[in-house]
């Protein structure tokens, strides 16, 4: 069992089920539905598989840190001597965003429905971005990372293009064009970082490495190389701050408010719950272990921006009158709340924000799923499911991040972190902003009238997606009671990294 | 001097016999031309098919086939993977050519075999290594173009006389340097001429002179016909064919100066004992002018709306870009920049291709004319982006594999000028295909279907596998050039 090729698995298995669906005839929606959450079902299985088999210990060198290794060589050039490995592994972050990942999926498809003639185009491309992403967060080599990185747009470019409500949007374009742009900043950085550092071969020869954890190990630099420690005059900085712009732009660039404009619901789930989270993962996998000179220096810089941000925002949530962009500005300050965070720079608070990841992801699916895609046709005057009056509240507090909630650790150990490094007023004023925005959120949602279809509780939920809830719901209240697991996986990859 | 030297390996000049043995035949039914002329249409297509199939077959085992320095010096004609390359390339245009020219109008057997002509010169001089044989070849290209061009458009009797008067004149000119360079270096074989040069001091002034005058011979017959074509104002509909003219005439030229002038340059080099590209600091110089020209072609990029200005533009911005490259003169970079030259105009000329030489009903003559092709025809529209995408350098296409080799020579390098430049231009570039790949994609109420004929999807296929088996397999793109570029590190040396 445990020479099973289990990345391998989660990253063709999709890709599988996008072959099969593609073989369907076209008006088969329920079969392609079935599919395509049978085989999603598969996938949480095999990274449920993964939960239990992954190694927590603590161990001094860098030996352990990549699980469940496959490497094998594409492609080689031998004239330039260069190579592309499909070289896979996952260690405790790369854990946490396949798990992201993969529970998104099986709700991306239940939204699916609303755009009928397009069912199963959209199947397919949701298979071939989940596979891809997997390949992103389980890349131990850089280049198969860049490869999947890539694909990853062109697939998302694609999907996009084939809604129907995006026609010519010039803001949508330059967004892509902006991220193509930050890809290649990434590709200069990966070549850089090759000609800085070298692995040694089994037959003891010397060779420019794409490995990840060849460049996490400062003793394989060389001196001549631009992006090496020992070279002076190196480019570190400069590649450092270009990164950190590449990654926010990979955050922030694909705003929620264009698309909550477009009414593609849809898109907006694949868009801020799967692609939004790569800036994320290139902060914590490559930015932290590879720069750790500049992190003390330009991370509370960034921190300060956030928390600046933080008050802009939440004053602009708090002002809002409409319920999209309230939800807008309520995912953005999440989004800001992860960035201090990671820029607070300590093991708790990074851990803390790569929680707070998770809880976004679980407590925004379950937002987009009662507001836009719960149907009211659906609605029955007799039937009053105990399940159906819990969750919406559960899920008010999550978001808001009461006690025993997946969010209140995240949000506690963010804001202890800010206790302790700033002053007690700035202390004070997010707290207050929190419990301001706590009773807008139940305010607006009634203003709206949304809360009638969110507390009502004559509406009944279907088998499916009571199937679908039910973990999302369980993960939220156990999270917030016992996170111990999670912040285990997440240590395993930060110890190493941070103070 | 061996007529040939390649009889140990004949089968490399197949497609060459193929093209003669089809201008015997046409000739044999030009005396007695009774028979049917599609049947005739078809022979023509027949014979020009079999050699780019036997031109291919050849592709496949270029690879195994490296030429000892002996063979070179001594022959007349080079067979190298460059030229095997180049010789699939022009029959593919020289064949679209044929059938644009051959469809819109009635046609004669005459016509067929001016047509090989065409085909058969070109090849001849892709692979000469004899300024004579050259001459020869030039000479018969210029002849069987000038009548096609006549064909077409309506000249009177006067302008004909002057064309051939002006052509003689200039095969004149020729004789003079050819005698002046044989006089001078009693050889005139391209590698016995570098040779002697090396080891002989020899009057720089008239060898210039010499080689000047052969340089215009050959700019003007080649170039001659084509520019006419598109200068003149009757026969408009005849222009888009004519321009295909044009770049086979083009790629001569570059296969000529690539056989000729860069061993000259670098003769000249050996001779001063100074490297070319320092005589005027080319290497501060060439860079700061290449980027303002990248400039100035990137702004006329951003805002043309004409497809072949967007088109000749896009291939001048890395043509300039290459050019950046070859400044910064290191021997294993060269080489690699030199592959970059040759991806950049091979993908360019997939991408006329597919564009405008297919005799589609639809012209893109504007870019807005671009929107909905996705829609219009899926397979056109996956062949568009798909070489777009490798114009960018998308993973998996061969771009990325070249542009991925050349910025970690670059880095390896660190030559950060020369780096800065390449990577501006790379955003720039990625830019304006990602503007083209939206238009492509993009919807609009134009949804007028594009019906592809047999043959057009024939030639498309054939360049969609082409670029496939390149980007799954980029060792072969290296490898076809091994040749290439081991002469090039040779002249260099």
């Amino acid at each position: 069992m445990n020479n099973l090729p289990i990345i391998s698995l989660l990253i063709f298995l999709p890709i599988a089920a996008a072959v099969i669906v593609f073989c369907l005839p076209k008006n088969t929606n329920r079969t392609i539905k079935t599919v395509a959450l049978s085989f999603s079902l598969l996938s949480f299985s095999a990274i449920v598989w993964i939960l239990f088999h992954f190694d927590t210990k603590f161990y001094p060198n860098l030996s352990h840190l990549f699980q469940f290794i496959e490497k094998y060589t594409l492609i080689h050039i031998a004239k330039n001597n260069l190579i592309l490995n499909y070289s896979v592994g996952i260690d405790g972050i790369s854990y946490i965003f396949i798990f992201i990942t993969i529970l998104t999926i099986p709700f991306v498809f239940l939204t699916i429905n609303k755009d009928k003639e397009r069912i199963k185009s959209n199947t397919i491309f949701i298979f071939l971005l989940s596979s891809t992403l997997i390949g992103v967060f389980a890349s131990s080599d850089m280049l198969c990372f860049y490869v999947f990185f890539e694909l990853t747009y062109l697939i998302l470019y694609l999907l996009i293009k084939n809604q129907n409500s995006f026609i010519d949007n010039k803001k949508y374009s330059f967004a892509f064009f902006l991220h193509l742009f930050s890809s290649f900043i990434f590709l200069i950085f990966i070549l850089g970082l090759n000609q800085s550092a070298t692995d040694i071969l089994k037959d003891g020869s010397l060779n420019n490495s794409f490995s990840i954890s060849t460049f996490y190990q400062i003793s394989s630099y060389n001196p001549s190389g631009i992006l090496s420690p020992f070279n002076q005059n190196n480019f570190r900085e400069i590649s450092f701050i270009f990164l950190i712009i590449a990654s926010l732009i990979k955050i922030f660039v694909l705003p929620l408010k264009y698309f909550l404009e477009q009414k593609n619901y849809f898109i907006v789930i694949v868009s801020q719950l799967l692609i939004a989270k790569l800036g994320f993962f290139i902060i914590l996998k490559f930015i932290i272990p590879v720069f750790p000179e500049f992190i003390p220096y330009y991370f509370p810089m960034i921190a300060n921006i956030g928390i600046i941000l933080f008050f802009i925002i939440s004053i602009k949530a708090l002002l809002s009158d409409s319920i999209n962009k309230f939800i807008s500005t309520i995912s953005q300050l999440y989004f800001i709340i992860i960035v201090i965070g990671i820029c607070l720079n300590s093991v708790e608070s990074i851990s803390a924000a790569a929680l707070q990841i998770l809880n976004h992801n679980i407590i925004f699916l379950i937002l987009f799923f009662f507001l836009y895609f719960y149907e009211k046709e659906r609605i029955s005057d007799k039937s009053i499911s105990l399940y159906i009056r819990i969750i919406p509240i559960i899920l008010i507090f999550a978001i808001v991040g009461l006690p025993g909630f997946s969010s209140f650790i995240s949000q506690f150990l963010i804001i202890k972190a800010i206790y302790l490094k700033y002053h007690l007023l700035v202390f004070i004023v997010i707290l207050v902003l929190f419990l301001l925005i706590f009773f807008r959120t139940i305010n607006i949602i009634k203003k709206e009238n949304q809360i009638l279809r969110v507390f009502d509780y004559s509406q009944k939920i279907i088998k499916l997606e009571y199937l679908i809830l039910l973990p999302l719901v369980i993960l939220i209240i156990f999270l917030g009671i016992y996170p111990n697991y999670i912040f285990k996986i997440i240590y395993s990859f930060l110890h190493h990294f941070t103070q | 001097m061996k007529a040939i030297n390649l009889l140990e390996s004949f089968n490399y000049l197949i497609p060459e016999c193929i093209l003669l043995l089809g201008i015997l035949v046409m000739s044999s039914l030009l005396i007695k031309s009774h028979r049917s002329s599609t049947l005739i249409k078809y022979l023509f297509f027949i014979i020009m098919g079999a050699s780019f199939i036997f031109s291919l077959l050849n592709l496949g085992t270029a690879t195994n086939y490296i030429i000892t320095e002996n063979k070179i010096k001594d022959g007349i004609l080079i067979i190298d993977n460059i030229h095997t390359i180049i010789r699939s390339l022009l029959l593919i245009i020289i064949l679209i050519f044929g059938i644009n020219y051959l469809s819109k109008s009635e046609f004669k057997i005459i016509h067929l075999i001016y047509l090989i002509g065409v085909a058969l010169s070109s090849l001849i001089l892709i692979s000469s290594l004899n300024l004579f044989i050259s001459l020869l070849a030039i000479e018969i290209f210029y002849l069987s173009s000038l009548f096609l061009y006549f064909e077409k458009f309506e000249r009177n009797d006067a302008s004909k006389q002057k064309f051939l008067l002006l052509g003689f004149f200039v095969t004149a000119i020729f004789f003079i340097s050819l005698v002046l360079i044989y006089g001078l270096t009693f050889s005139i074989n391209y590698f016995k001429i570098q040779d002697i040069f090396r080891h002989n001091s020899i009057n720089l002034f008239t060898f210039a002179v010499s080689v000047i005058l052969f340089l215009f011979g050959f700019i003007y017959k080649v170039f001659l016909v084509p520019v006419r074509s598109l200068r003149t104002s009757n026969g408009e509909k005849y222009k888009n064919e004519f321009s295909i003219l044009l770049l086979i005439s083009a790629i001569l030229f570059f296969i000529f100066l690539f056989r000729f002038l860069i061993p000259f340059f670098s003769m000249l080099t050996e001779e001063s004992n100074i490297q070319l590209f320092d005589i005027f600091n080319w290497k501060k110089i060439l860079p700061i002018i290449s980027s303002i020209t990248i400039v100035i072609s990137s702004i006329f990029l951003i805002t043309t709306e004409k497809t072949k200005t967007f088109f000749f533009l896009s291939l001048l911005l890395n043509l300039i870009n290459s050019i950046i490259l070859f400044s910064y003169f290191n021997i294993s970079f060269f080489v690699l920049s030199f592959n970059y030259f040759l991806f950049t105009i091979c993908v360019h000329l997939f991408f006329y291709i597919a564009l405008f030489l297919c005799p589609f009903e639809i012209k893109f003559t504007e870019l807005k004319d671009l929107r909905n092709v996705f829609h219009r025809s899926k397979i056109y529209g996956i062949i568009l982006v798909f070489i777009i995408l490798s114009l960018i350098g998308f993973p998996f296409t061969l771009g990325f594999w070249i542009k991925v080799s050349l910025l970690k020579e670059l880095f390896a390098s660190v030559n950060f000028i020369v780096l800065i430049t390449t990577i501006a231009n790379f955003i720039i570039t990625t830019f304006i295909y990602f503007k083209l790949i939206n238009l492509i994609t993009s919807k609009s109420d134009n949804n007028q279907n594009i019906k592809l004929s047999m043959i057009n999807i024939l030639i498309l296929a054939v360049l969609l596998i082409g670029i496939i088996i390149f980007s799954i397999e980029p060792d072969l793109w290296f490898d076809l050039f091994y040749v290439v570029n081991s002469s090039i590190e040779h002249l260099f040396l």
